[in-house]
């Protein structure tokens, strides 16, 4: 089972050379991440209203698995999807 | 649910020995002979030693090891000697399930009264076999298909090898992951990690499992600790149902090619329901206006023949096609078919009545709470590469029968008189 938020839940995150999270704060914990599962891409709608996205599915350092992803326009970090 | 698998191990090659005993100990190459172009179907130990291997050139085998006989497929031989395989399996259960030549799954739940504790009965299996065959053959007796294959192909020539109940994962342990029903990528990940039996790989935690591997990682993970509710699906006795539907004229709205795609479908139940069987599997075909065909099948996870899952499965096999051109014709087809077990039906749906109370339900917190309490889910495109695309909450508001009905030029649809889609755009 996993729990999707919408809106997707702003998030502080500081990250690594190659763009991957290292860690993350939601809801006042640092999480550190882990595991790297997958990494995707969704470029979308690029001729009305753009959404770029790179999405994560990681596992943090306190066994909290999740799929947080970086606005690529705005380079703002989202957590869109907690697992159980 | 107690599994028996058994094993008639380099089946071509044993069906020639018994033909020609003479060929007991000798290097042999099944494929053909020598100089013709052919690859190997099937060697002997003997000329497994030797570097020979399926797959490889008959002229690499022949290099390798001179010494061997050579001899050419006879497919139509070892598929009647399988034949005499399964109709002496027949007589202990209905569920016969065939792996490949030479394996079959059997279901052997309660039979121990007619043939005692499970060593037994895979002596009496065996004896079964040996006598109508004349072939070695090896039982593993297990909870699941997955284990019960591994233990007889673990067994000594002739051996029933029966593991209990709770068991499974002390047998699989020291076992190699090679076994594992993973693919290369992934077994050679596992090398990497240095994880080389089923033990060590059992003992990792699910969660880094699926980050690292996925579903088919999570899949080898419960196999490995001895976890296998797959069931065995009876033998097909026919080909594959099916029936298509041609258009006077090619159409491109889904919404029919979903009604037609459903009406096919509910033929070709009621023709399984006159049969008392069950299918496996469901495909749809589209034939598009330019005369090409796409074809998309789906494996349902147990074989059925209830509406609501096959009628699903078709739904999404329709929705799942990258429509090119106009369509001009659509096939439905169920395929692995078996005859189904018996079960009680019941006198009224239960569907129905599941939803008559969810109503009743919804309808009391909408009484004590207010509307906007809750929220339903509804699909909107499974395929959608956004999450939030994927679906839609729909806010309960008003019954339809708060809208008076107008007079008939005045009237109009309330289309979300009951649902107020909220979409996430």
């Amino acid at each position: 089972m996993s729990r999707l938020y919408q809106p997707a839940q702003s998030i502080e995150s500081t990250s690594g050379d190659r763009g991957q999270p290292l860690s993350f704060e939601w809801r006042g914990e640092v999480h550190r991440v882990l595991h790297l599962g997958n990494r995707w891409r969704v470029h979308l709608d690029w001729w009305r209203v753009e959404i770029w996205r790179e999405y994560f599915q990681v596992e943090a350092h306190t066994g909290f698995t999740c799929v947080i992803y970086r606005d690529l326009l705005t380079q703002e970090w989202y957590l869109e999807r907690v697992y159980d | 649910m107690k599994i028996a698998y058994v094993l008639v191990p380099h089946f071509p090659l044993e069906v020639e020995k018994r033909e020609d005993p003479s060929l007991e100990g000798r290097a042999v190459v099944i494929g053909g002979l020598p100089h013709e172009r052919g690859n190997v179907y099937e060697v002997s130990p003997e000329a497994l030693e030797q570097g020979v291997e399926v797959g490889m050139s008959l002229r690499q085998a022949e290099e390798l090891c001179p010494e061997a006989v050579f001899l050419p497929t006879r497919e139509g031989r070892y598929a009647s000697a399988f034949e005499e395989m399964l109709m002496a399996l027949e007589p202990f259960t209905p569920l016969i399930e065939p792996h490949g030549l030479g394996g079959v799954y059997l279901e052997v739940s309660g039979l121990q009264r007619l043939y005692g504790p499970d060593e037994r009965l895979g002596e009496s299996i065996a004896e079964s076999v040996k006598g109508t065959t004349r072939l070695p053959v090896r039982v593993g007796i297990a909870r699941g298909k997955f284990t019960a294959r591994i233990a007889a192909m673990e067994g000594d020539w002739g051996d029933i090898q029966v593991i209990a109940p709770g068991k499974e994962r002390r047998f699989l342990k020291k076992l190699p992951v090679s076994l594992l029903p993973i693919g290369e990528e992934t077994r050679g990940r596992l090398h990497l990690l240095g994880i080389r039996t089923m033990g060590q790989f059992s003992s990792l935690p699910i969660s880094a499992v699926l980050a690292q591997f996925g579903l088919e990682g999570r899949r080898a993970h419960q196999l490995a600790r001895g976890k296998d509710g797959s069931k065995v699906i009876g033998r097909t006795t026919r080909g594959p149902q099916e029936l298509e539907f041609r258009f006077e004229d090619p159409v491109e709205e889904m919404q029919i090619l979903q009604v037609v795609a459903k009406q096919l479908s509910m033929e070709l139940l009621g023709r399984l329901h006159r049969c008392g069987q069950v299918c496996g599997r469901v495909g749809v075909t589209l034939q598009y206006d330019t005369g090409e065909e796409e074809e998309e099948h789906a494996a349902l996870s147990e074989p059925s023949s209830d509406e609501y899952k096959i009628g699903l499965a078709v739904e999404r096999l329709v929705s799942s096609f990258h429509y090119q051109d106009r369509v001009s014709a659509l096939r439905v087809s169920l395929g692995q078919l078996a005859q189904g077990k018996g079960h009680q039906l019941s006198l009224f749906s239960t569907r129905t009545l599941r939803k008559r109370r969810i109503d009743r339900a919804l309808a009391n917190i909408v009484d004590k709470y207010g509307a906007h309490c809750f929220l339903q889910a509804q699909l909107l495109d499974l395929h959608a590469p956004l999450l939030e695309r994927r679906f839609a909450l729909l806010h309960h508001e008003a019954p339809v029968e708060r809208f008076p009905l107008k007079r008939d030029h005045e009237q109009t649809i309330p289309t979300s008189a009951k649902y107020r889609v909220h979409e996430w755009r």
